[in-house]
């Protein structure tokens, strides 16, 4: 029932963060297994024993994304001076003013954080931020961040697909099939590549291709799965 | 600076009203979905209303589908009631629901309405868990409970959970057929908790399996076959919602679109009676980011003026409430969302029912959604998960901009929202609403726009064809050369029925150049140089 799109580009980078203290690994792992409740139960334990600890805070903090309390999310970043000073925890506040639709205040926070040498070389944000002009028809604009992304990552299929989705609607479907084409050969199981080329495919009446992506969305991420 | 160009913005953009009726209606219909704390996923869906005329009298009237109580699936008192309301054109409605025998059992959804008898007067199928009904109407103010009879009731082990229904002559014999839409797998007895201990909450439609959806095919006097399995429509299961209906392909035969909940959205393209599912081939199974989003309601309806239908689906937050224009080659639909304008202004809603129509009757179609985030989630989202409902005007080159806040006082109003009913109330040719709401009376939207727009609306009687016409599509050319086109369908939107008139507003045209009706059955009929501001009657040559 909880939104997806914003936690997912942002939640890249946050995953590669280590946890030096146990009850902190123990709840990061629960965060990954999606345990919130039980990463919830150790995290406000912690911050009774270890108050103001930076890790402590921002784990919660994710928590707190994870769980689609945005606006928690943006007051505990804007109370607090080591979370405000946290690059991660300045994208989970963007991503969170994003998502309680507070556009241009994530817009303002996203140019700003693409401007600091730590965020500008990480293509999870780029590919964020090319979503969300996208979402307003910005399509020129998204591509240049979807490119940017893929310069960053070059195996990265999904900033391929997004490059793709992109270069289709400024009608450039050839080179939207060679974008979609490559991140298929990158990641031939990510059902989103499929969806593109399939609609690719018959946008560029190559109705056999289409018709073997169409077969394969339906055998593997058909209705139920 | 910034202030006043919204001011400006929102003068210039106020040609959409709405004010309350409610209070003064006489309706005190509260939609009961039995919560009581055990969170049984039923508790989130219901509940549908339809606008229909059931004595003929040129009244819209009112059949609110309600709840009961749970495990139970039983209407255990007036409190669960499904209730019908006798319209009299004023906005004042009366209660005729022990007179009509429409009370009801079981857990109701949905509501489709239609004279699938041909025989003059208008009939219910009301959806349900585990249990649908087909009422006929006898013509006298009462209802007859065919639904055993009428050989709607299943036999095949599937344990339907209905949540939406349409009637459509899908094989343009002249009467009318039912598509039913169903919804997941589900038995009070195996509902597992979902979400922290310590705060539970609905669980996701993943832990649910699939129900394939029921077509059934009317072979007349009164009876139905379930052709589910032979039609084609079988072989597709999904998480179905609102179901809607449009000749998709441009080939005289009406195609199904369903909202799926959290898998693909699926178009069950009719071939000659027979039909094909083909949501991903068509592009409308999922948005161009290739996730599945949280379908729930539907409109079809041509937006841009081409004559072809395209598809606009609500979805959850996060998801943006999206809409496939329609390509008009090989049945092939794109992504306009973002085009139109709807991703940012929708992506933090959650949507329930939705109408494309023209509201301020400009000649260009706008959008009402009836909205609300998921009961217990306030504390995951941090905000109240009840939602004030959205009507966005649209305007040309098919974009649709957000004008609730300018549209009266009552477009503030939060709640639980779910089903909506379109139809002109009080004939003044502005299209009303009827909006339900879990747990509370139902919005009643009077449109009160300052239009000075003129309209003309089509009341069709079939001869051949259907006795409403459904499935007629018209085209309507205005005296400077713009065609509006148009599909009859009551099915719009979730789980509800709306009147089965086909409405186009003119702009400013009090005259409507020439106007074509290609009958369900196949004749086309020519009228030329008609007045506008009235229902028009036709009966099909």
């Amino acid at each position: 029932m909880l939104p997806g799109r914003t936690i997912r580009f942002v939640t890249a980078g946050i995953c590669a963060l280590a946890f030096a203290a146990d009850p902190l690994a123990e709840a990061r792992r629960h965060i990954d297994a999606g345990r919130l409740g039980e990463a919830r139960v150790l995290l406000d334990d912690l911050r009774k024993s270890r108050p103001g600890d930076p890790a402590v805070l921002f784990t919660a903090l994710v928590v707190d994304y994870r769980q689609g309390s945005f606006a928690d999310v943006v007051s505990a970043v804007d109370r607090s001076t080591a979370l405000g000073a946290n690059l991660e925890a300045r994208i989970l506040r963007a991503a969170a003013l994003d998502a309680l639709g507070r556009d241009e205040e994530a817009d303002a926070e996203l140019e700003r954080l693409l401007k600091t040498p730590g965020a500008a070389a990480r293509p999870a944000l780029h590919l964020g931020r090319g979503q969300l002009l996208l979402q307003r028809g910005l399509n020129q604009q998204a591509l240049a961040r979807f490119e940017e992304a893929r310069r960053l990552a070059p195996q990265w299929a999904e900033a391929m697909m997004w490059q793709g989705v992109a270069l289709m609607k400024l009608g450039r479907t050839d080179s939207a099939v060679n974008a979609a084409e490559a991140a298929e050969r990158a990641s031939p199981e990510l059902a989103s590549v499929h969806s593109l080329l399939l609609k690719l495919y018959r946008l560029t009446g190559q109705e056999e291709s289409a018709a073997r992506q169409a077969d394969w969305l339906r055998r593997n991420a058909g209705a139920g799965q | 600076m910034r202030l006043i160009l919204a001011a400006c913005a929102t003068v210039s953009m106020a040609q959409i009203r709405f004010e309350d009726n409610t209070s003064k209606s006489g309706i005190d219909f509260r939609l009961n979905n039995g919560a009581r704390g055990s969170l049984y996923q039923p508790e989130l869906m219901p509940g549908g209303v339809a606008a229909f005329d059931f004595d003929n009298d040129g009244c819209m009237d009112l059949f609110f589908a309600n709840g009961a109580e749970l495990p139970s699936l039983k209407k255990t008192g007036r409190g669960f009631h499904n209730r019908l309301y006798r319209g009299h054109c004023d906005f004042r409605f009366t209660d005729v629901t022990a007179r009509s025998g429409l009370a009801g059992e079981g857990y109701s959804m949905a509501v489709a309405a239609a004279d699938y008898d041909n025989d003059g007067f208008a009939d219910l199928f009301v959806a349900g868990v585990h249990r649908n009904f087909l009422y006929r109407n006898r013509g006298d103010g009462t209802f007859e409970d065919v639904s055993v009879r009428a050989g709607i009731v299943t036999k095949d082990g599937q344990k339907d959970w209905s949540i939406s229904a349409a009637w459509l002559d899908f094989d343009r014999d002249g009467r009318l057929d039912l598509f039913v839409s169903n919804y997941v797998e589900w038995d009070a007895a195996k509902e597992v908790p979902c979400g922290d201990p310590a705060h539970r909450i609905y669980c996701h439609p993943k832990s649910y399996a699939p129900q394939h959806h029921r077509l059934f095919r009317n072979k007349g006097e009164g009876t139905f076959a379930d052709v589910s399995r032979d039609s084609g429509v079988a072989v597709s299961p999904g998480k179905g919602m609102g179901v809607c209906v449009a000749d998709a392909g441009n080939d005289g035969w009406p195609d199904v679109f369903v909202a799926n909940d959290s898998v693909a959205g699926q178009l069950f393209h009719n071939k000659h009676g027979r039909f094909v599912e083909a949501g991903l081939e068509a592009g409308v199974a999922y948005p161009d980011s290739g996730k599945a989003i949280a379908g729930m309601g539907c409109s079809f309806r041509d937006i841009d003026g081409d004559g072809r239908p395209d598809v606009l689906v609500t979805g959850m937050v996060n998801d943006s409430y999206l809409l496939f224009r329609n390509l008009g080659r090989d049945l092939l639909f794109e992504d306009f969302t973002a085009q139109a304008g709807l991703a940012r202004s929708t992506v933090h809603l959650t949507g329930w029912s939705a109408g494309l129509f023209d509201f301020d009757n400009d000649g260009l179609v706008d959008l009402f959604t009836a909205n609300s985030h998921f009961p217990r989630l306030e504390r995951q989202m941090g905000i109240d998960p009840r939602l004030a409902n959205s009507v966005f005007r649209g305007s040309s080159g098919s974009r649709f901009s957000d004008v609730s806040a300018a549209a009266g006082d009552l477009l503030a109003k939060r709640a639980f929202f779910r089903g909506t009913a379109f139809a002109d109330f009080d004939g003044d040719g502005l299209l009303d609403i009827v909006v339900t709401a879990l747990g509370e009376r139902p919005l009643v939207l009077r449109n009160v726009s300052p239009s000075a727009h003129h309209w003309i609306a089509l009341a069709l009687t079939g001869k051949s064809s259907n006795r409403q016409g459904l499935g007629a599509r018209v085209s309507v050319a205005l005296p400077g050369g713009t065609v509006l086109h148009g599909y009859l369908t009551t099915s719009v939107g979730y789980a509800s029925s709306s009147e089965p008139l086909l409405r186009f507003g003119l702009g400013p045209h009090s005259r409507v150049a020439s106007m074509e009706i290609q009958w369900p059955g196949g004749a086309t009929q020519k009228l030329t140089n008609v007045e506008a501001d009235k229902v028009l009657m036709v009966t099909e040559r």
